[in-house]
């Protein structure tokens, strides 16, 4: 059920913050940080932090989405493809004076695919969510791959350049937009719309049975994610500056590691969004690790792969610990 | 009571064996199709030239089926790096002798169980759902591969794996492509294995209760982990004569037969939950799928295209097969 101590208070004292859900996660980002400023010799620099937060923007935002997703008893394998296929339709059609036309129709068709499509798929038709988001994941790409088989498109010079930029002399735009998401997350997060998401992800049928619609809040769950995912694709296209239909591959995998590392269970309603967003941190932070230590290109995917099999190893542990009563033997 | 419980049985078990005579109709009426858009599709020698190619498929989506009916939402979509890692051993062992042919098929046996069983143990031992378990440790064998390769390919098929992948026996005009024979083989072994020998009840009976076998003495994390196991050996072995099919490797061969595995034991009437399904279901799936894109191809579809097409496919048998209990 929701859980008072999944929300982190900042009058809190030492020891409930240890008791904290997201704990684990804060001490390995902290000990992250520390091997990589020591590694990266300007790590600590505006430069870096501005570049480095170029690539953590989108990688925490659709954590948020996957986490929100996850949280309600649901999953998203297709917010990689959807961020694709957002990136190939604005990049495709998009000119100099219709730029915020074509965003807007972006947006709209994100929330319709991951947002509706996929919320009635798994809430109301109740299809599994696992195989479901599978299949909508392959023909999302597919429209992807048939609006632009090639890399191409045209994205406006002034895109990259804000996102590059810096606003009020030391504060990165990119930043500003995660903080952005981050302040809407929060205020989402005061409503009675997000607790019953816990209360659904947790017990379905205790939520049903105390007069909650269980579809609807799987739906609003994704609805509200989508716009998460709409975020990180815009911010994907300002970051990449041009389409092509394998940029948002990635973030599925590294979203469901993000959210596992940050320490919500699979199988929903346990966990927090603060979480997956160091989860998130935590799989950015890595890739620069792995970068600034002068791994071989060719070995980077074998480490990146290595790494979410190890953080979904490591989030198992505790789950495994303290269902270690009720699972002896099976 | 019993009788009641006899009767939902067998309409149950009629029930299932429609969904593959389903699948077969489906085939047959693909067949009919591509007759009507290309003359000649459904000729003797064509059709078996079809069912030569979705041998493959059907090869790893037999490590798919046993991992789905081993239930607990089971997937295995290592497969496709699996295919890879055949392709590439296979190529890089024989190296144009048919000598090496025998190191090389044992090579491909071992590499790909000891893969699988890393999925199996994250699975069984850890509890991490296996489809993203399986996905993330497809990408570590997929880097592996591309570390150890470094991006240039090296080394052939020989004679006699060529012969197996892509030969035939004749009989008058007939051709009877000699991986068909090994399928026929396959299929009648697995059936035997399925429905008569120990090991194919225990492992029906941990996909429909693992906590009722465990009870009743069955090793259910043993078991399931030896599955995946398997899977990754037929993935493997699927690529090894995929070697022989297509005579010369490549990085990406394995990857499109992720979705399709999928979307053929789904066809085929396998219980994503686990627990039922037979392999022919997974078989007509396969010929289903090959046929699919048989036809899309002849009708120069783009990659995304097909892609697409699949996707809407798998949709609409999921609405039709796997809906949850009302509630």
């Amino acid at each position: 059920m929701y859980d008072k101590r999944n929300n982190f208070r900042f009058g809190a004292s030492l020891a409930s913050l240890t008791k904290w859900p997201s704990f684990p996660a804060l001490l390995i980002l902290i000990l992250l940080v520390i091997v990589n400023a020591s590694i990266q010799p300007n790590f600590f620099t505006m430069r870096s932090f501005r570049s480095n937060f170029m690539t953590f923007t989108p990688l925490v935002l659709v954590a948020i989405a996957q986490g929100i997703i996850i949280l309600s008893g649901s999953l998203d394998l297709s917010l990689g493809s959807a961020i694709s296929l957002f990136n190939c339709f604005t990049a495709y059609y998009m000119t100099d004076e219709n730029a915020v036309f074509i965003i807007l129709l972006g947006f709209v068709l994100t929330v319709i695919a991951t947002g509706f499509v996929n919320g009635i798929c798994t809430g109301r038709l109740r299809m599994p969510a696992l195989i479901t988001t599978f299949a909508t994941s392959a023909i999302y790409l597919g429209i992807a791959m048939i609006i632009l088989p090639v890399a191409g498109g045209y994205v406006p010079r002034s895109f990259y350049n804000f996102y590059k930029g810096t606003a009020l002399g030391a504060l990165p735009n990119s930043l500003s937009i995660l903080f952005a998401g981050i302040l809407i997350w929060w205020v989402f997060s005061r409503t009675r719309a997000y607790r019953y998401i816990y209360a659904v992800g947790s017990n379905e049928e205790g939520a049903f049975a105390s007069g909650i619609s269980t579809w609807k809040i799987r739906l609003t769950a994704h609805i509200f994610a989508s716009l998460f995912i709409f975020i990180a694709g815009m911010c994907v296209l300002m970051m990449t500056a041009t389409g092509e239909y394998r940029t948002g591959q990635s973030y599925t995998l590294n979203s469901v590691a993000a959210v596992v590392i940050g320490g919500i269970a699979l199988t929903g309603g346990r966990g927090s969004i603060v979480g997956a967003m160091f989860g998130a941190l935590i799989l950015g932070i890595l890739n620069n690790i792995i970068f600034f230590s002068g791994t071989s290109s060719y070995l980077q995917i074998f480490f990146k792969g290595a790494i979410i099999v190890l953080a979904l190893c490591i989030g198992a542990v505790p789950i495994l610990l303290r269902s270690k009563k009720r699972i002896i033997g099976v | 009571m019993s009788t009641v419980q006899n009767m939902t049985r067998t309409r149950m078990k009629r029930f299932f064996d429609n969904k593959i005579i389903m699948a077969f109709i489906l085939v047959a009426v693909l067949f009919i199709m591509g007759q009507i858009i290309v003359p000649g599709f459904s000729k003797f020698n064509h059709i078996m030239s079809v069912l030569q190619a979705s041998f493959f498929l059907g090869l790893v989506g037999l490590g798919q089926t046993i991992v789905v009916i081993s239930g607990k939402e089971g997937l295995d979509m290592s497969v496709g790096a699996n295919v890879t890692l055949g392709v590439v051993l296979g190529a890089a062992i024989i190296n144009g002798e048919n000598a090496r042919l025998l190191p090389a098929v044992l090579a491909a046996l071992g590499a790909g169980f000891t893969l699988g069983l890393v999925n199996g143990l994250g699975v069984s031992l850890l509890n991490i759902a296996p489809l993203i378990m399986t996905l993330a440790w497809g990408i570590v064998i997929e880097g592996l591969l591309l570390f150890v390769i470094k991006g240039h390919m090296f080394g052939t098929g020989c004679p006699a794996l060529e012969l197996l992948g892509h030969g035939s026996i004749e009989l008058g005009s007939l051709k009877i492509p000699s991986v068909v024979v090994i399928w026929i083989v396959v299929i009648v072994l697995m059936w035997f294995i399925l429905n008569k020998t120990k090991p194919g009840h225990v492992l029906y009976a941990i996909g429909e209760n693992d906590k009722a076998a465990h009870l009743l003495g069955v090793r259910v994390n043993f078991v399931r982990t030896i599955v995946y196991g398997l899977s990754g050996t037929l993935s493997c072995l699927s690529g090894l004569l995929l070697l022989g099919f297509v005579g010369s490797a490549h990085l990406n061969l394995g990857a499109r037969y992720v979705l399709p595995s999928v979307v053929a034991v789904i066809i085929g009437g396998i219980r994503f939950g686990g627990g039922e399904g037979n392999y022919l279901g997974a078989v007509a799936g396969s010929i289903f799928l090959t046929t699919l894109q048989s036809i899309l191809v002849t009708l120069e579809l783009s990659e995304g295209g097909r892609q697409l097409i699949t996707g809407i496919v798998l949709i609409i048998l999921l609405l039709a097969y796997t809906r949850r209990q009302r509630r």
